[in-house]
C-alpha cells in the first residue's frame, strides 16, 4: 500500500477538487432556484380549448379519472330539454336512461319555478367522458365544463390525459391557481 | 384517494356575472327567477398547499441524512431498512411516486433547454440533494430514499450473480435510457421516465396496463436478481455513479484486516465489492495491449459514426413530438394528400392560426432534434466506446474494494464480513478496530 | 438480519453452531411456518391477480362508455318510440351496465388492497424465514478462468448491446425517409403569415378548356399567379393574385389568397367594347367567374356546384337502374330531405329530417358506405310547420373539404368537422316562411353566408343576409335585406376585379361584396316567389322566376341599375323551382311544367324546346357540352347543349327525384326518395 500512497493521494486530490467543482455548482443551482421562487405547477383543462373528445375519462393513470364536469350555473340557461342533459336523438322527454346523454347518470333535473330547471352533477358518479359538455357546448349555453379535480389528481410529472389530448388542451398552471373555471378564462 | 386535510375549498363565481365568452355563446337567454333562488356557488377543492411541498423536502433529507449514518456510521442494515421502508410508503404510496428524484432529470432538462418553462424549486432541489449526497456519502439516495430502489430491494429474497455477459451489456442501457430521456425532455416530447416507469403503477394503484405488466414482471425479477431496474435501467443512477465515484465517505474494506474470505463480495447482491485480481496474467500482454490500442482508435470511429446514424434517424425521433406530428399532417391536408382530418389537425383549422406558424414552431423543434439526436449517438457511441475500453485495460487488484459508483449502500456486506465488522468507512491512511477472530465452526 | 455487535461474533457464524437441540427444532419449526406462510401469501396473491385480471376483462362488456348493444336498442327505440317492451330493456341495460361497472370498480380497489395486504404477508414471512435461516455467503472467489471469461463475456455483452443500438439506430434512419421537413419548410418561408383562411378558388363557366386550365386570353386578371398544376392544390402559401383595383380591402378577413383564376373566354364580346353603347346594354366583356372554396374546382362543394355548369366534368351517359347498368352502387338515406348531396374528396354530405330527427350524413364516394351520421337535436317547440313539398331538411350543405354547413328551416345553422363533429352551432331565429326556408348557404373564403330571407309580400322587416365565422360561427356582419321570402341560394362570381355575392328576390336582385356585405349594386326585375337561384354565362348574370321574367343582367354596375345593366328580358316560359344554367352561348330552363327551353344568351330568344313530360324540380347541370335534366320521375333527361336540340338519351333510377345531383370524379350523385345514387362508368 505504501507504494501506492502516491498515487492514492493524487487520486484524492482530484477527488476533492470534483467534490468541491459539484458542491459549488449545486449551492449556484439550488441558490438561483430558492431566489427565483418559481411555483409548482399542476395539471389543468382550459375550458375553451377542449373539444369534448372523452379521451380525459380514459386516458387518466387513476380509475376513475381525476377528471370532473363542472357546472357554470352563471351561464346555463336553466332550459327543461338540457342539450346537455339529453340525447340527440330521444324517444320522449323523460330524464329516463334511453333519453339521456349521460352514461352513468350523473346529471340531475331539479325543478326550480316556472320554467326554469336547475342541473346538477353528482361528481361521486362523473367518469368525466364529456358527453354532456358536447351536447351543452354544441347547442346550449356551454355552461358544463370539464376540470381536473385537485384533490384527485395525482399530480404526474407527465400527465398521461395532457399527453393523449389531441388539442393540447390541459396545461400546467401554477399551484396557486389551480383551476381554468369557464366563468374566468376569456378567450 | 381523496385528501381531505389538505384540501381547501374555494368559492368562484358567487356574483351571477356572465363573462364575455358566453355572452357570444348565449344560445339560451339568461333566466330571471322570480322566487328568489340562489345559484349555487362553483367550487372546487384546491390542491395540497405548497408548505408540504417543504415537508417533502425536510424528510427527503432527513432520510438521506439518516442513511448515511445507518451505513457509514452505525454500520446497520436494519437501520437502512427500516428507513427504505419508510420511503416506500412515503414517497411510495402517499406521495404517489411522483415528484421523485428520477423524473427530476426530465424538468431540469426541460428547463435548461425550454425558455417558457420555469424549473420549480422543490423538483430542483429533489434534484439535486441525493447527488450532493453522493458526493459525500455515496449512494444513500438508492439505498433507502428510492421509493423504487426500497421496493426491488425489499423484495429481494436470494440473489443469483448475473453472467458478465449481461452483467456488462444490460449496464449500458442507463446511459442510453439517460440519453433518449435527456433528447426528449429537452424537446418538450415527452418524459419517457414518467412514461415508463414500472412501478409507480403499484403506487396508483393504476397505470397502463403494459407498463405495470413490465413492472409486475421486474418485481418478480427482483426477487432473484438483486435491483435490476436500478442497475440496468435507472437514468439518475449515471448521475449518481458519477457523483458517488468521487464521494468523502464510502463503504471501504480496510486492507489490513481483510483475510479476502470473498464472503462480503458474495454478500453484495449487486457486485459491487470487486475481487482481487489473479496474479498470473490472463493473456498474453502484447495481446492485450493490442486489443486496448485497436479499442481506442475505435473510439472515435464509435462516436462519429453513432453520431451520424443519430443525425439521419432524427427526423423518426422527432416525429414522436406532437408539434411536428401536427405540421407534418397539417402539411399532408393542405397539399391535399389527405382529405380526412384528425382531432388534432380540425383543432389547428379552427384555431385560425396560419400554417405558416405551425410549420416554424415545428422548424424550430426540428432544429433542436436534429442537434439532440447527433448528441445521443455520439454519447452512446462514447459510452460503449469507452466501456470496450475499460473492460480491456489491465487491472490491478491486491485487495478487495467496493466500487462506490455500484454501491448501492444497502450495508448487506457489514454483516457478511467475519473479521467483526471491518468492513467499515475509512478514511484514509487510519485503520480502524481490533484485528479479527476467525470463524470455525 | 442481526445487527452485528462489537464483541461476540456475528450471529451468523455461531448461530447455528451454538443452538441445543430443542432450539434447533424450534427454530426449524418456524422456519417451516414462515416458509409455509410466505407460499399461502403467494397463492393468495396470485389468485387475487387472477381474479382482477378476470374482473377487468369482465368490464370491458360493460362499459358505459362502448356500449353497442345498449346503443343499438337505442336506435331502434327512436326508431319506434310507442315500443314500451322496448324501452324497458332499454333502462335495464343501462342500469346492468352501471351497476356492473360500479361494482368492478370496487371490486379492482378492493383486490389491488388485497393485494398488498398479500405481498406484505409474503415479505414478512421470508422475512422472518430468512431471519431464521440466513442465507449464508459463500467464500468462493473467482478463478483465472472465470476472470479471463468475465473480460471476454463482459466485452461481448458490451459489443452485442452496441450492435442492438446501432441496429435500432438504422431501423429509425429508414423509417424518416419521407420526411417532410423540407417541404413545409419552404413553405413557412414563403408563407405570408396571414390567417389560415382558405383562399378562394374559382371555376369559371368559360366555353372551353379543360376544369382546370386557363382559357386563352386570360390574362387581365393576373390568372398567370397560379397555375393549376394537380387538382387540388389551395395554393394557400402563394397569396398573390394581382387583384386590378379595390376589392374592398382591410376588412376582417384581408385579401383572399391567390387561386387558380380562369376567366371566361367570351369570344363574342371584343375586350374593348365599351359598358353600354346607346340604347342597349352589353354583355360585360371582362372576366366572369364563379367562385367556389379553395380546392373546390374538382369537387362538387356547393348546391349545383357555383352554377351548375362544369365543362371539365364528365358523367355517363347511359345507366338503367332496372338492369343495374352504371349504376355503381345505391345507399339508403335513414331520412328523407330535398336537399341535394355535395362531394368533397371521398365524401358525399347530405342532410335529412323528420318533424322529430334531423342528422347530417357523409357517404363514401368509392363504395357508398355510411362514413358518418351526426344528429342534431330536433326542433325547439312549437313544433315546426313546413310544406310538404318543402320537407324538413330542403337546403343543400355547403363544404370546403374542413368544414361542412348545413342550414334547416328552423333557423338552425350548424358546421361540421370532415369527420362529422359538430364545431359549432348558431340559432338565427325561426324564419317567417310560408313554405319554409330553403335557401342553401355558401362559403366564401372563411365565411359561411347565409341567406334568410322572410316575411310576406310587404312585410320585408326581417330578412338578412347573414356571413358567420367558419371558425367559431360568430356573425361576421349582416345586412338587412328590403325583400320578403325568398327561396333562391346565392350566386358567388368574380365580375371583373370585384367579388359579387348575387341573391335574387322579389323584387330586387341585388349583388354585395362578400367580404364585407356592402351593397353593389341592385335590380329591380322580380316577382313572385322567388325560387331560381342565378346563373351566369357570357358576360351576364340571369335571374329568372315565374310570374317575372328570364332577365339578363350586366353585373359590373353600382347602385340601382335596373334602368343601366339590364340586358334582354325573356318571359314566355319560364320555371318556378329549377334555376337556369347557362354555358356562356345559351341559357336552359327546366319547368315544373314539363318542358325545357333554351333560349340565346346574346339575343334573350327562345332557339329550342324539348318535352320532358314529367315536371323538373331538380335544377338542370351541364356536364362538358351535354344537359342533363332530371324530371321529378326520376328520369335523366340527356340532350346536347347547343343551338340544336338533340335528344342523347334517357336513363331513370326508378325513384322520384327532387334534388339537384351532384357531379365529381366522373359520377353522378342523383338522390331520390329514399336512396343515393351512384352513376359511373364501366
Amino acid at each position: 500500500m505504501a507504494d501506492k500512497g502516491g498515487l492514492k493521494s493524487r487520486r484524492e486530490f482530484l477527488a476533492e477538487g470534483a467534490r468541491t467543482a459539484g458542491l459549488i455548482a449545486a449551492s449556484m443551482a439550488a441558490g438561483s432556484l430558492v431566489t427565483r421562487r418559481a411555483e409548482a405547477t399542476v395539471w389543468q383543462i382550459d375550458p375553451l380549448k377542449c373539444i369534448q373528445c372523452g379521451r380525459c375519462a380514459t386516458a387518466c393513470v387513476l380509475t376513475p379519472s381525476a377528471v370532473k364536469c363542472l357546472h357554470a350555473h352563471v351561464s346555463c340557461g336553466y332550459c327543461r330539454l338540457c342539450f346537455g342533459l339529453f340525447r340527440d336523438q330521444r324517444s320522449g322527454n323523460e330524464t329516463t336512461a334511453e333519453n339521456n346523454r349521460c352514461p352513468t347518470d350523473a346529471i340531475r333535473r331539479a325543478f326550480v319555478e316556472d320554467p326554469y330547471f336547475e342541473m346538477t352533477i353528482d361528481e361521486d358518479l362523473c367518469i368525466g367522458c364529456a358527453r354532456c359538455v358536447k351536447g351543452c357546448n354544441a347547442f346550449g349555453n356551454g355552461s358544463l365544463f370539464l376540470q381536473i379535480r385537485q384533490d384527485l389528481c395525482a399530480r404526474c410529472n407527465q400527465c398521461a390525459i395532457a399527453l393523449a389530448c389531441p388539442v393540447g388542451a390541459v396545461e400546467r398552471v401554477p399551484v396557486s391557481q389551480p383551476y381554468r373555471m369557464k366563468t374566468e378564462v376569456r378567450r | 384517494m381523496r385528501r381531505y386535510s389538505e384540501a381547501i375549498w374555494i368559492l368562484v363565481g358567487m356574483f351571477p356575472v356572465v363573462p364575455a365568452w358566453a355572452q357570444e355563446q348565449q344560445r339560451q337567454p339568461p333566466p330571471e327567477f322570480r322566487s328568489g333562488y340562489a345559484l349555487p356557488p362553483l367550487n372546487a377543492p384546491m390542491p395540497r398547499a405548497e408548505v408540504f411541498t417543504v415537508v417533502d423536502l425536510l424528510v427527503l433529507l432527513a432520510v438521506l441524512s439518516l442513511t448515511a449514518w445507518f451505513l457509514l456510521g452505525a454500520r446497520s442494515r436494519a437501520g437502512v431498512r427500516v428507513l427504505a421502508v419508510f420511503s416506500l410508503l412515503y414517497f411510495g404510496f402517499y406521495r404517489l411516486g411522483c415528484v421523485c428524484s428520477i423524473g427530476a432529470v426530465q424538468n431540469v432538462a426541460l428547463a435548461l433547454v425550454e425558455p417558457g418553462y420555469v424549473l420549480p424549486w422543490s423538483v430542483g432541489l429533489f434534484f439535486l440533494l441525493p447527488l450532493v449526497f453522493a458526493l459525500f456519502f455515496g449512494r444513500v439516495f438508492c439505498a433507502a430514499a428510492c421509493p423504487l430502489g426500497a421496493l426491488q430491494d425489499l423484495v429481494l429474497i436470494r440473489s443469483r450473480r448475473l453472467p458478465a455477459f449481461l452483467e456488462q451489456g444490460l449496464s449500458l442501457i442507463p446511459y442510453l435510457y439517460l440519453g433518449a430521456g435527456l433528447l426528449m425532455a429537452a424537446t418538450g416530447t415527452s418524459f419517457l421516465f414518467c412514461q415508463y416507469d414500472p412501478f409507480v403503477g403499484f403506487f396508483r394503484f393504476g397505470g397502463p396496463a403494459t407498463v405495470m405488466a413490465f413492472g409486475a414482471a421486474l418485481l418478480l425479477l427482483s426477487t432473484v436478481v438483486g435491483r435490476p431496474f436500478c442497475r440496468f435501467l435507472c437514468p439518475y443512477g449515471v448521475l449518481l455513479r458519477a457523483c458517488s465515484g468521487v464521494a468523502r465517505w464510502r463503504v471501504r474494506i480496510a486492507p489490513s484486516a481483510c483475510v479476502q474470505c470473498h464472503l462480503c463480495a458474495d454478500a453484495c447482491p449487486f457486485g459491487a465489492i470487486r475481487p482481487v485480481t489473479p496474479n498470473a496474467d490472463l493473456e498474453p500482454r502484447p495481446v492485450g495491449r493490442r486489443r486496448l490500442a485497436v479499442l481506442i482508435l475505435l473510439l472515435p470511429l464509435l462516436v462519429i459514426g453513432f453520431s451520424a446514424l443519430g443525425h439521419l434517424a432524427s427526423p423518426a425521433l422527432a416525429r414522436q413530438n406532437r408539434v411536428i406530428a401536427l405540421a407534418e399532417r397539417v402539411w399532408l391536408e393542405e397539399q391535399g394528400q389527405l382529405w380526412q382530418t384528425t382531432e388534432a389537425s380540425e383543432g389547428f383549422w379552427n384555431s385560425g392560426r396560419p400554417p405558416a406558424e405551425l410549420y416554424r414552431e415545428a422548424l424550430a423543434v426540428r432544429r433542436r432534434f436534429g442537434i439532440g439526436a447527433t448528441l445521443l449517438g455520439g454519447w452512446f457511441g462514447l459510452v460503449v466506446g469507452g466501456r470496450l475500453i475499460l473492460l480491456a485495460m489491465r487491472r490491478r487488484r491486491t485487495e478487495y474494494e467496493a466500487d462506490p459508483g455500484a454501491c448501492l449502500s444497502c450495508a448487506r456486506c457489514y454483516a457478511a464480513c467475519p473479521v467483526r465488522g471491518e468492513v467499515s468507512i475509512s478514511l484514509p491512511h487510519r485503520v480502524t478496530g481490533e484485528t479479527g477472530v476467525t470463524w470455525s465452526r | 438480519m442481526e445487527q452485528v455487535e462489537r464483541g461476540p461474533l456475528p450471529a451468523h457464524a455461531t448461530a447455528e453452531g451454538n443452538r441445543t437441540l430443542p432450539e434447533r427444532e424450534i427454530v426449524q419449526a418456524g422456519y417451516l411456518a414462515a416458509v409455509r406462510t410466505a407460499m399461502i401469501a403467494a397463492v393468495f396473491c396470485c389468485v387475487v391477480v387472477v381474479l382482477m385480471a378476470v374482473n377487468t376483462v369482465k368490464s370491458r362488456a360493460y362499459d358505459p362508455l362502448n356500449a353497442p348493444k345498449l346503443l343499438r336498442r337505442q336506435l331502434d327505440l327512436n326508431r319506434d318510440p310507442q315500443n314500451t317492451r322496448l324501452r324497458a330493456e332499454v333502462r335495464r341495460l343501462d342500469r346492468e351496465i352501471r351497476t356492473a361497472y360500479f361494482r368492478s370498480r370496487r371490486f379492482a380497489v378492493q383486490g389491488s388492497y388485497l393485494l398488498l395486504g398479500g405481498v406484505v404477508v409474503f415479505l414478512l414471512a421470508t422475512e422472518v424465514a430468512r431471519a431464521l435461516r440466513p442465507s449464508v455467503p459463500l467464500p468462493l472467489s473467482p478463478t483465472v478462468e472465470e476472470v479471463a471469461m468475465a473480460a471476454v463475456q463482459g466485452r461481448r455483452g458490451v459489443a452485442t448491446v452496441g450492435v442492438v443500438g446501432a441496429g435500432l439506430l438504422l431501423l429509425l434512419t429508414v423509417l424518416s425517409r419521407n420526411d417532410r421537413a423540407a417541404e413545409y419548410a419552404r413553405a413557412a418561408a414563403a408563407g405570408t403569415g396571414q390567417g389560415g383562411q382558405p383562399a378562394v378558388a374559382s371555376v369559371e363557366p368559360g366555353r372551353d378548356g379543360r376544369h382546370g386550365n386557363p382559357a386563352p386570353g386570360s390574362s387581365s386578371v393576373g390568372s398567370a399567379g397560379n397555375a393549376v398544376a394537380s387538382d387540388r392544390s389551395p395554393a394557400v402559401a402563394a397569396g398573390r393574385v394581382s387583384t386590378q383595383g379595390d376589392t374592398g380591402t382591410g376588412t376582417v378577413l384581408g385579401e383572399p389568397a391567390g387561386a387558380e383564376v380562369r376567366t371566361h373566354g367570351s369570344a363574342e364580346a371584343p375586350a374593348t367594347r365599351a359598358s353600354t353603347a346607346a340604347g342597349r346594354v352589353e354583355p360585360m366583356p371582362a372576366p366572369l367567374t364563379v367562385l367556389l372554396p379553395a380546392g373546390g374546382e374538382a369537387e362538387w362543394p356547393v348546391f349545383r356546384g357555383g352554377a351548375g355548369f362544369a365543362p371539365g366534368a364528365s358523367a355517363p351517359t347511359v345507366w338503367d337502374v332496372k338492369t343495374g347498368r352504371g349504376i355503381l352502387w345505391r345507399a339508403v338515406v335513414p331520412l328523407p330531405g330535398r336537399g341535394s348531396p355535395v362531394v368533397w374528396g371521398d365524401q358525399i354530405f347530405l342532410t335529412g329530417a323528420d318533424a322529430s330527427r334531423r342528422a347530417v350524413y357523409s357517404f363514401s364516394v368509392e363504395k357508398g358506405d355510411l362514413l358518418w351520421q351526426t344528429f342534431l337535436p330536433a326542433p325547439s317547440t312549437p313544433p315546426l310547420k313546413v310544406q310538404a313539398e318543402t320537407g324538413y331538411a330542403p337546403a343543400t350543405p355547403v363544404t370546403d373539404g374542413r368544414h361542412v354547413c348545413a342550414v334547416f328551416p328552423d333557423g338552425l345553422v350548424v358546421c361540421l368537422s370532415a369527420s362529422g363533429r359538430i364545431l359549432w352551432t348558431r340559432d338565427l331565429g325561426r324564419p317567417e316562411n310560408p313554405f319554409g326556408h330553403a335557401a342553401s348557404p355558401v362559403i366564401y373564403a372563411d365565411l359561411l353566408i347565409v341567406p334568410l330571407d322572410q316575411g310576406k309580400g310587404e312585410d320585408t322587416a326581417k330578412s338578412r343576409l347573414y356571413a358567420l365565422s367558419l371558425t367559431d360561427g360568430r356573425t361576421v356582419w349582416e345586412v338587412a335585406r328590403p325583400v320578403p321570402s325568398a327561396w333562391a341560394t346565392p350566386l358567388l362570381i368574380r365580375a371583373g376585379d370585384r367579388d359579387l355575392l348575387v341573391l335574387s328576390a322579389n323584387p330586387w336582385v341585388i349583388a354585395y361584396d362578400p367580404r364585407t356585405g356592402r351593397e353593389q349594386w341592385r335590380a329591380r326585375c322580380m316577382a313572385g316567389d322567388v325560387a331560381p337561384s342565378p346563373a351566369v354565362g357570357g358576360g351576364w348574370v340571369f335571374v329568372c322566376n315565374q310570374r317575372a321574367a328570364l332577365v339578363a343582367i350586366r353585373p359590373d354596375g353600382t347602385g340601382d341599375v335596373t334602368q343601366t345593366h339590364v340586358g334582354w328580358q325573356f318571359d314566355e316560359s319560364l320555371p318556378d323551382i329549377a334555376s337556369p344554367v347557362s354555358d356562356g352561348a345559351f341559357v336552359y330552363l327546366a319547368l315544373s311544367e314539363g318542358l325545357v327551353i333554351c333560349v340565346d344568351a346574346r339575343t334573350g330568344k327562345k332557339v329550342w324546346e324539348y318535352e320532358t313530360v314529367a315536371p323538373v324540380h331538380a335544377s338542370p347541370l351541364i356536364l362538358g357540352s351535354t344537359l342533363y335534366v332530371t324530371d321529378t320521375e326520376g328520369t335523366t333527361h340527356l340532350l346536347t347543349t347547343g343551338g340544336a336540340m338533340q335528344l342523347i338519351g334517357k336513363a331513370s333510377v326508378g325513384e322520384e327525384v327532387q334534388a339537384t345531383p351532384a357531379v365529381a370524379r366522373g359520377r353522378l350523385f342523383l338522390r331520390g326518395q329514399k336512396h343515393l345514387f351512384c352513376i359511373g362508368g364501366q
